[in-house]
């Protein structure tokens, strides 16, 4: 039986848990593979890097799962990858990386307790990097190698930098090719053990040969770009693209030939899907839907809808969805979205394409349309096929309300990583105040800068991406790296509470004098021990970011805009300018962890507000409120993201009425020019935290009949109810 | 022209169609056996305490105009619960002008799109009848989408005063027989069926809702005959809402008997019972559990 075998297949996809490598392959032991690699040497860090992963793909060990429609692998490849083979060639870049920072004294001394102070966390961006797809389909690997001798020749002289370059990009593709070639050796060996292993042979020598001709082979090729992309050149490939859109011709073309049956092409995503589950990312392997096309229609197809379906029923949890929204959006699209959501099954990421293509004109200084949108990242926008943005900097705005209390010293770490500013005693007013703190970020961000410029002006040196670069055509023509070219963005984290901060602050010190600056510095050097009342005072006052309110709100608004100021258009090293963006992906907890306690009432070492979210347990009034206060921000200046959290109880999504209001809350999120929108309805797990730290969820709701009631405010047995319930749907 | 709200619901998905904001005004002329929002009951603004919360700052004492003159004494002037950051103390109601109420109301207005809306809540708003017609003609006037949460009993007049402005009444139906009704919530249930057959023959756009009440309400001969002169009625939909006995807690915040009757085990299948039966009549029953 060739078809209908998903469920089946299932417990043997996991190439993790059912490696099958043919020792006549090639090398097995990854330790063999590592030693190898690091004795490679080459006339240029590019020549070497190519060289380290030609290795890879033409002398370890290879595998074909017979089970898997695309499953195949190289050996050395483990789940946590840096234990692998493909580890010497990270071990490359970091000795590279040593040896760059060893020679400049200024990167050192800005580095300098700059992490371990929880101010600032740094390192270079290999990780959101997305390749053309369309050169990549279009081409293969053969014609991704024809194209770029094609650039070298029209080339009447080349440098030396130039030469490495073409060099290795056609290093890699020709390894590609070879390593494809391997792939198909093997499933050829192993044709009998399966009914599918003839096609799979088939599609494998296609891929030796050329471009993709069909879905299956389409989807394969891209499997395999990813899998020599992040797990051989150690580049991230942080989407798969926007997937609809790239397959539909081929899509088309097979149902019209009789290829494959849209039951079939259903089916091939499952498998597909299923294997970046088996990867387990931490940030989910994103992939991209819908959006317009050139036209300005919409680009959500009855492909884009098979894809939806085979998602929900692969039963994955890795995946994520990045779901390009517009105003001819078809609500069916969205209503079916949401209905995973609540099922619990669907990781979404809703993202406004009208907003998207402005913010992208911005940090582009171009005219930008909604149809050229791509995702990069967790929740960020890109423009496909175009130089792409860097993150290496990512700055801790709470910290810089710490250092403002305490001189410019960290006091938690004691290390002096801020500004000399006055103490507490002899700042006699918010103005002063106010004016300690945006010192304080100004040094911040001077140091990120020349780290920031420092990882900009080297990224091409300490990892050269030749295959990642041979997809892009402003590359090849330039004959550089595609890392030498593209904005860059600094990541701002905590707004939300730094806003609370600077409202209580001028409220309880300066205004109501609930107490002086001097014993909120005392205060919170104590972790609050012996100022439980102060905390709870200031804890409790509802004034604070999202939840609609003035003063806060327009607190997050100016910093926002005063960073925004600061940092857009200011040139930075790769040929582009800077920009900035405000998330936190799980940075809120880790950074939260180096951050003492706040004017917020929050303890150290406690979590910081979330992307554009209120503070954990501040959003008393609701979601709604959170939504207008985050659209006073200017997000259109944030192009790299600027994230909103929605989460939901089951309960109250229930019924078409749920369902309603679910779209109802997007489509007003997305009307108020919101950026990204990603949303739990909340499951057992998270309901027992409530119950462990109620103050931390206190806008938690749950309807009940008609009306909706604070999770926290009901009696323990009730909430086991809900928690029970909860299960009971999963 | 002021009016006592108690309190409002942002993003409310269950009380009309989309998403709506729901105003709960205070004071109802009903008392429930099982009524969730006790708090409702009373006009007048009251203050609910939570003595499990109280940390012992001290600071309700300190601004206390009766000082330490006790719950007898209380001129609810809210100065206490504003002051409790603990949340041991709440006000519940506050006396609202009309333009701050209709400011509520419109707050989340890009959220409402073209379903969505204000529901007036309560209590019972049409005790309120002045204040709610004109909070609902000021949202008419706005394009604003309205409904009405009403438990039937109030004089014509008030009905007649939110008619033009009311774009969906739920209206409650508890029971049949006019004496259970009256054991059962403190008023026999002429006027209210009376009111429902007035409103439906008006024209009024009615979306009847019965909570469910174990052994209360839900056997099948009342039922049956709710079904029947639901019949007459034509509602657009017929929406049943399972009971829960969650309010424990604010019955003793408020000084109240709790007369909560328990939640039985098999309240779903008592729920879905009741849907089939008026199912079966062809009526327009649903429940979203």
């Amino acid at each position: 039986m060739l078809w209908n075998r998903y469920h089946a297949d299932r417990e043997y996809l996991d190439l993790y848990a059912h490696p099958d490598f043919a020792p006549h392959t090639g090398v097995i032991d990854r330790e063999e593979a590592k030693a190898a690699i690091a004795r490679i040497q080459g006339p240029s860090k590019d020549v070497v890097k190519a060289r380290a992963c030609a290795y890879v793909l033409e002398h370890c060990a290879v595998d074909v799962n017979p089970k898997c429609w695309f499953g195949a692998n190289f050996a050395g490849r483990v789940p946590k990858y840096k234990e692998g083979a493909n580890r010497a060639i990270e071990q490359l870049h970091g000795k590279w990386l040593r040896d760059l920072i060893d020679a400049d004294p200024a990167v050192q001394q800005a580095m300098e307790h700059f992490t371990e102070s929880g101010a600032n966390a740094y390192f270079a961006d290999f990780a959101h990097w997305v390749p053309d797809w369309d050169s990549v389909l279009r081409l293969g690997f053969t014609g991704l190698r024809e194209r770029a001798r094609s650039a070298r020749a029209a080339k009447e002289a080349l440098t030396e930098s130039q030469q490495a370059y073409y060099d290795s990009v056609e290093i890699v593709l020709t390894a590609c090719i070879r390593f494809v070639g391997r792939l198909a050796d093997l499933a050829e060996e192993r044709i009998d053990r399966d009914e599918r292993m003839p096609l799979r042979v088939k599609c494998l020598r296609q891929l030796e040969q050329g471009a993709p001709t069909d879905i299956y082979e389409a989807l394969q090729l891209i499997y395999l770009f990813h899998l020599i992309g992040q797990f051989v050149e150690c580049a991230q490939v942080r989407s798969l693209g926007d997937i609809d859109r790239l397959l539909y011709p081929y899509y088309l073309r097979d149902l019209y030939a009789g290829t494959y049956t849209r039951e079939q092409i259903y089916e091939l995503f499952q498998y597909f899907f299923l294997l970046y589950d088996f990867q387990k990312h931490a940030y989910n392997q994103p992939v991209s839907v819908g959006g317009t096309d050139i036209f300005g229609n919409t680009a959500f197809t009855d492909l884009t809808n098979l894809i939806l379906d085979a998602y929900y029923d692969a039963k994955l949890d890795n995946l994520k969805i990045h779901v390009f929204v517009s105003d001819n959006t078809p609500d069916a699209v969205l209503r079916k979205c949401m209905d995973m959501i609540r099922k619990g099954r669907g990781s979404f990421v809703f993202m406004n394409t009208k907003v998207g293509a402005s913010a992208m004109s911005k940090a582009y200084h171009q005219p930008v349309e909604e149809w050229m949108l791509g995702s990069q990242g967790c929740y960020n926008f890109n423009l496909r096929g175009q130089p792409q943005h860097a993150n290496q900097t990512r700055l801790n705005l709470p910290k810089a309300i710490e250092l403002a209390l305490f001189e410019g010293a960290d006091p938690l770490t004691g290390y002096k990583v801020g500004a000399s500013t006055p103490p507490a005693e002899e700042i006699t007013s918010f103005d002063q105040f106010h004016s300690v703190f945006w010192q304080q970020i100004d040094h911040l961000l001077g140091r990120a800068l020349v780290i920031s410029d420092f990882y900009d002006s080297h990224m091409a040196e300490i990892n050269p991406t030749p295959l990642m670069s041979s997809t892009f055509e402003f590359s090849l023509n330039a004959g550089r790296n595609c890392f030498t070219y593209g904005p860059t963005s600094m990541l701002m984290m905590g707004l939300g509470t730094t806003a609370d901060c600077l409202t209580m602050i001028q409220k309880h010190v300066f205004e109501q004098k609930t107490c002086t600056l001097t014993e909120l510095r005392d205060a919170l050097a104590a972790d609050w021990q012996g100022y439980e009342s102060l905390r709870q005072t200031l804890y409790n006052d509802p004034e604070k970011y999202g939840n609609n309110l003035d003063r806060p709100d327009a607190f997050a608004v100016s910093v926002s805009q005063g960073l925004i100021d600061r940092i857009a258009d200011r040139p930075n090293k790769r040929e582009s300018r800077y920009i900035c963006h405000f998330e936190t992906i799980d940075r809120c907890f880790r950074s939260g962890r180096l951050t003492g306690a706040t004017p917020d009432g929050r303890f150290a070492r406690k979590p910081f507000s979330k992307n554009l979210n209120a503070a954990f347990g501040q959003d008393r009034n609701g979601l709604t409120a959170m939504m207008l206060s985050s659209a006073k921000l200017n997000v259109e200046m944030m192009p790299m993201g600027a994230p909103v959290d929605f989460m939901l109880h089951p309960s109250a999504t229930k019924g078409e009425e749920g369902l309603t209001a679910m779209v109802a809350l997007l489509r007003a999120f997305l009307m108020m020019g919101g950026y990204a929108l990603q949303g739990n309805v909340l499951d057992a797990e998270v309901m027992r935290e409530a119950q462990k730290h109620p103050e931390q969820y206190k806008n938690l709701q749950v309807r009940v009949s008609g009306w909706n009631w604070n999770f926290v405010d009901m009696e323990k047995e009730y909430q086991d109810l809900f928690i029970q319930q909860a299960e009971a749907c999963v | 022209m002021t009016g006592i709200l108690m309190d409002v619901k942002r993003m409310a998905v269950h009380d009309g169609p989309g998403l709506r904001t729901t105003l709960f005004l205070k004071g109802c002329p009903l008392s429930c056996l099982w009524c969730h929002n006790p708090e409702g009951q009373r006009p007048k603004p009251e203050i609910g305490l939570f003595p499990e919360k109280c940390i012992g700052c001290g600071k309700c004492r300190e601004v206390c105009p009766n000082g330490t003159a006790g719950r007898a004494a209380c001129i609810v002037c809210g100065a206490c619960a504003s002051v409790c950051t603990a949340g041991a103390r709440k006000l519940y109601g506050r006396e609202i002008t009309l333009d701050e109420a209709l400011r509520i109301a419109l707050e989340d207005r890009i959220f409402y799109g073209s379903t969505g809306g204000v529901t007036l809540s309560g209590g019972e708003p049409l005790m309120q009848a002045d204040f709610a017609a004109a909070l609902l003609r000021e949202l008419c006037a706005r394009g604003v989408h309205t409904a009405v949460d009403t438990c039937g009993h109030a004089p014509w007049s008030a009905f007649e005063k939110t008619l033009p402005y009311c774009g969906l009444y739920l209206f409650d139906v508890k029971h049949m027989d006019s004496e259970k009704h009256r054991a059962a919530t403190g008023r026999g249930n002429g006027l209210i069926l009376e009111n429902l057959a007035r409103l439906s023959a008006a024209g009024a756009r009615i979306q009847v809702r019965i909570p469910l009440i174990p052994g209360i309400n839900d056997d099948e001969e009342n039922i049956l005959r709710t079904g029947e002169f639901l019949k007459k009625i034509g509602p657009e939909k017929i929406k049943l809402l399972p009971y829960h006995d969650m309010a424990h807690v604010k019955y003793r915040a408020i000084g109240m008997e709790d007369t909560l009757p328990a939640r039985p085990e098999d309240m779903m299948e008592r729920l879905h019972r009741s849907l089939d039966l008026l199912k079966g009549m062809n009526l327009p029953a649903y429940s979203d559990q």
